[in-house]
């Protein structure tokens, strides 16, 4: 479906990915994660066709730099920033949009779908942020590419659009379309993701089963809400910090474990923290560096 | 071809929208209004000198203004949509950047058009009502002259979009061009040319090089054909090579429209769409 091979890419002297390969199967979806300014967004936009590269990237065979137009028919992006246009309607731009594909949709049934149908008339910077990444996110699906990349596409989404975004991942991948997705919290993904790609630096440092990230994980911390007498209790039998007035803080290697005991005490509120980005990277290179 | 139909359409709604256009319309609707009448009442005194006064000044405004508001819009038109994201998402479906770029200059072209003969539309209507049928046909004449000069600016715009990192960089490079251009070249050139030329003929020749010269020579041809509006260069040899100084000034405009509409299809090429 996607083969990206040495792929490079310099603005000048910068260097912003440096030979990066992998290749994504049919009904596949990856997640993309990195630090801030690690390469993930100039990835996509190389995949999308929408920058100068060196390398080679595939799609379904075709070759984006090569034959621009066919590689595109098979692409859905959902930009990191949906565009703000205040000249012209969500209709008459999925209108457009419809006949760059060459494809007849009933725009009323797609406007509804995605619960746009009262906003089909307004001109787009009088769109919120959800409604426009919604928006935007049906433009990214309706033509029914064979891979979607997706930059954040949770951003700005309610938990509608993010109900609407999970079961579009769910449906086209049930019909064989493979994702890239790049994300700021890995759990909003972890679900539905079969791969895991780690970019850093401009390198590509991990690729693998998103299982891999779960045993990686190592430490975790969990946020507990324990009111008076638990609070103590927690310090002292499950090696608890006070952190503020009624909460404590747990390090736990075993998560499982600790949640049992944590519930086996009383404890009815609590979160386990999701690990940052650069914890996740951290604790994949020193899995790698053990194995 | 259908994709550039898509685009123009969508690049014509937008424009029709856009104030600039608005108020370029309004501008060339306020003015139209303010000359004809003033100019035709004189018609019974002057007779035919009238109609020249009318449409001389009309060839004056859109000499102005029709060059200033192609800049305008056309030099925002690509990096505008850098800036709002729009061109990512566009370039992102299958749309080559020859059908980008003719897609943005067919709908800036249409809405300019639709915009002037708006404006010009109002001063129309006073000259059919005072001027006989051949008069009518001259107007009409003079306005798609006036969309040639369009065209060319246009073109020029779209170059120094792609060119601009900025909408206000573009912004300020069209206006320069507009100001040189406009005031500049003939306070310039035509002093140094005809002082070091001395030959009239070469003189407007090279003074074609600036698409507002050619085409104030085409408005004038329309008007007055044996080129008497020339006054001491409308004579002798001028006179009599009035066709080939038509010819050249139509090629420069035709070419330059070319050269920068290719220029800027190749550089939109050359880099990154962000």
């Amino acid at each position: 479906m996607l083969d990206v091979r040495r792929v490079n890419k310099s603005y000048g002297d910068f260097q912003v990915l440096r030979d990066i390969s992998f290749s994504l199967g049919r009904g596949e979806a990856a997640v993309l994660i990195g630090p801030n300014g690690a390469g993930k967004t100039t990835l996509l936009r190389c995949i999308a066709g929408l920058l100068r590269y060196e390398g080679e990237i595939l799609i379904e065979g075709i070759d984006i730099s090569l034959e621009p137009i066919e590689a595109k028919k098979r692409i859905g992006y959902l930009p990191q920033v949906p565009p703000v246009r205040s000249d012209i309607t969500g209709y008459e731009l999925f209108n457009m949009y419809t006949e760059l594909h060459g494809i007849d949709l009933d725009a009323d049934e797609w406007f509804e779908r995605f619960s746009l149908h009262d906003a089909m008339d307004l001109y787009i910077d009088e769109y919120s942020g959800g409604m426009r990444q919604r928006l935007f996110l049906m433009m990214t699906i309706a033509h029914d590419p064979s891979l979607v990349l997706m930059d954040e596409p949770m951003n700005n989404l309610d938990s509608l659009g993010k109900k609407l975004l999970i079961d579009v991942i769910n449906d086209m991948k049930g019909r064989g379309k493979s994702f890239l997705i790049s994300v700021h919290r890995v759990s909003d993904f972890v679900a539905y993701a079969d791969e895991i790609l780690v970019v850093d630096d401009g390198r590509l440092l991990f690729k693998g089963p998103i299982t891999h990230l779960f045993e990686s994980l190592g430490i975790s911390r969990i946020f507990i809400y324990a009111p008076d007498g638990l609070e103590k209790r927690m310090m002292e039998e499950v090696g608890g910090r006070r952190i503020g007035e009624n909460r404590v803080v747990v390090e736990a290697e075993d998560v499982h474990e600790a949640v049992i005991r944590l519930v086996n005490m009383g404890v009815k509120n609590f979160f386990i923290e999701e690990p940052g980005i650069d914890v996740i990277i951290r604790r994949l290179r020193r899995g790698e560096d053990g194995h | 071809m259908k994709t550039v139909i898509s685009l123009a359409r969508e690049e014509f709604l937008g424009g029709l929208r856009n104030r600039w256009i608005l108020i370029y319309s309004l501008s060339y609707l306020l003015l139209a209004i303010a000359i004809s009448p003033f100019s035709l009442a004189g018609l019974n005194i002057l007779g035919m000198k009238a109609v020249g006064k009318v449409l001389s000044a009309l060839i004056n405004i859109s000499l102005y203004l029709v060059p200033l508001i192609s800049l305008i819009t056309s030099t925002v038109a690509i990096v505008g949509d850098r800036e709002t994201r729009y061109l990512e998402w566009l370039m992102s479906n299958p749309v080559s950047e020859r059908a980008y770029l003719l897609g943005k200059f067919i709908g800036l072209g249409l809405s300019i058009a639709v915009a002037t003969l708006l404006g010009f539309g109002v001063a129309g209507w006073f000259v059919i009502l005072f001027l006989p049928p051949e008069d009518v046909s001259k107007y009409f004449l003079l306005i798609s002259v006036a969309l040639l000069l369009s065209v060319v600016y246009i073109a020029m715009g779209l170059l120094i979009s792609v060119m601009s990192r900025t909408r206000y960089h573009a912004l300020g490079t069209g206006f320069l061009i507009w100001f040189f251009t406009v005031f500049i070249f003939d306070l310039l050139m035509m002093s140094f040319l005809l002082s070091i030329l001395n030959d009239p003929l070469i003189a407007t020749l090279v003074a074609t090089l600036n698409p507002i010269q050619g085409i104030r020579l085409n408005m004038i041809s329309v008007i007055d054909p044996e080129m008497t509006f020339l006054g001491f260069t409308g004579v002798g040899e001028l006179r009599e090579n009035v066709w080939l100084v038509l010819g050249t000034s139509q090629a420069v405009v035709i070419g330059y429209t070319i050269l920068f509409a290719g220029l800027a299809y190749l550089q939109l090429r050359r880099q990154d769409v962000i």
